[in-house]
């Protein structure tokens, strides 16, 4: 698979269409958002300033590597408390494949899911918080 | 940049905004001293120079602790299941928060930290708890490494290889109000 490639094009008799990177990682992004049990994604730097300045990004917390007709995928999320984590996980996979593969052509060949962190609701964070002290 | 550098850094500079910050007030009720000082040592080249070259060190020093805002945590992660669609991992941060969870079950441990290991893709826990007086502590404490190693394996669908108790304090709080 070649990192550097940034646009993924398809050969149609009327002409090329090309699919960049960051389509990949929205597409993945609202499929991973639409799984139940996940609380949110967790972005790196980009996302960190996009959200810091109030722009959403739908990609955020996702990294892709996308081939001429494969692509590599890996989540990075925040799960709800009290989901049965590995379940949630493979939902993603799962999820993340179906949209991709359906909406690009695209093989995915491995969507690695990356737990950041547990959202505890607010009461349960308060007597955490309390017990860790 | 690790949290003590991290810290430091905001100390210093912290330090250096009060210190500005005095200074332009000190200016805005009349005292020019500062300024006229300052036209004065820009006079002079090397000055400048200097000038130049600290600034540059307090840009890259600011911009690097402003990066690291919005930087995601780096943490460890251990993988709990492989799938044919791919690796599924977690950071040892969010099993510190199970765990924390985990301990809420037994009421008579008050506090908790707990400090993962993870060698060769085995993850280890010690817990260092409080506990309440009055209480038979291998008990309680057994209860804590089955509610704990039950939890995870429940949950994240990870099992820890070895779950360490260490009773580092005794809650004294409920014994002295009582006193009182």
């Amino acid at each position: 698979m070649e990192k550097e490639v940034a646009e993924k094009t398809i050969r149609t008799e009327e002409g090329n269409v090309k699919i960049s990177d960051e389509v990949v990682a929205i597409i993945a992004g609202l499929a991973t958002a639409e799984v139940k049990g996940v609380a949110g994604m967790s972005g790196g730097i980009v996302g960190g300033i996009a959200e810091f300045v109030g722009k959403k990004s739908p990609s955020k917390g996702v990294k892709v590597e996308v081939g001429d007709k494969e692509a590599r995928v890996d989540v990075y999320v925040i799960v709800e408390f009290g989901v049965r984590i590995p379940e949630v996980a493979h939902e993603i996979q799962r999820g993340v494949k179906k949209a991709i593969e359906s909406m690009t052509g695209l093989s995915v060949v491995e969507t690695n899911v990356h737990i950041q962190g547990v959202s505890f609701p607010n009461e349960i964070k308060e007597e955490e918080q309390n017990k860790s002290k | 940049m690790s949290s003590f550098k991290t810290r430091f850094t905001m100390g210093i500079l912290s330090l250096g905004y009060i210190l500005i910050s005095i200074l332009f007030i000190c200016i805005a009720l009349g005292w020019f001293a500062p300024i006229d000082y300052f036209d004065f040592f820009l006079i002079d080249l090397n000055n400048r120079w200097i000038l130049g070259l600290v600034s540059f060190f307090v840009f890259i020093l600011t911009f690097t602790l402003f990066l690291s805002c919005f930087k995601a945590k780096t943490d460890k992660l251990a993988n709990i299941h492989q799938t044919a669609l791919g690796q599924i991992d977690i950071t040892l941060s969010a099993l510190q928060s199970l765990i924390l969870k985990a301990a809420q079950k037994t009421p008579e441990v008050k506090e908790v930290k707990p400090i993962l290991k993870l060698t060769e893709n085995k993850l280890s826990v010690l817990l260092k708890v409080k506990v309440n007086p009055d209480i038979n502590i291998p008990q309680i404490t057994a209860e804590l490494q089955h509610a704990v190693k039950d939890y995870l394996a429940q949950t994240a669908g990870t099992s820890l290889q070895d779950t360490k108790i260490q009773v580092t304090q005794i809650n004294m709080d409920s014994q002295i109000s009582h006193i009182e």
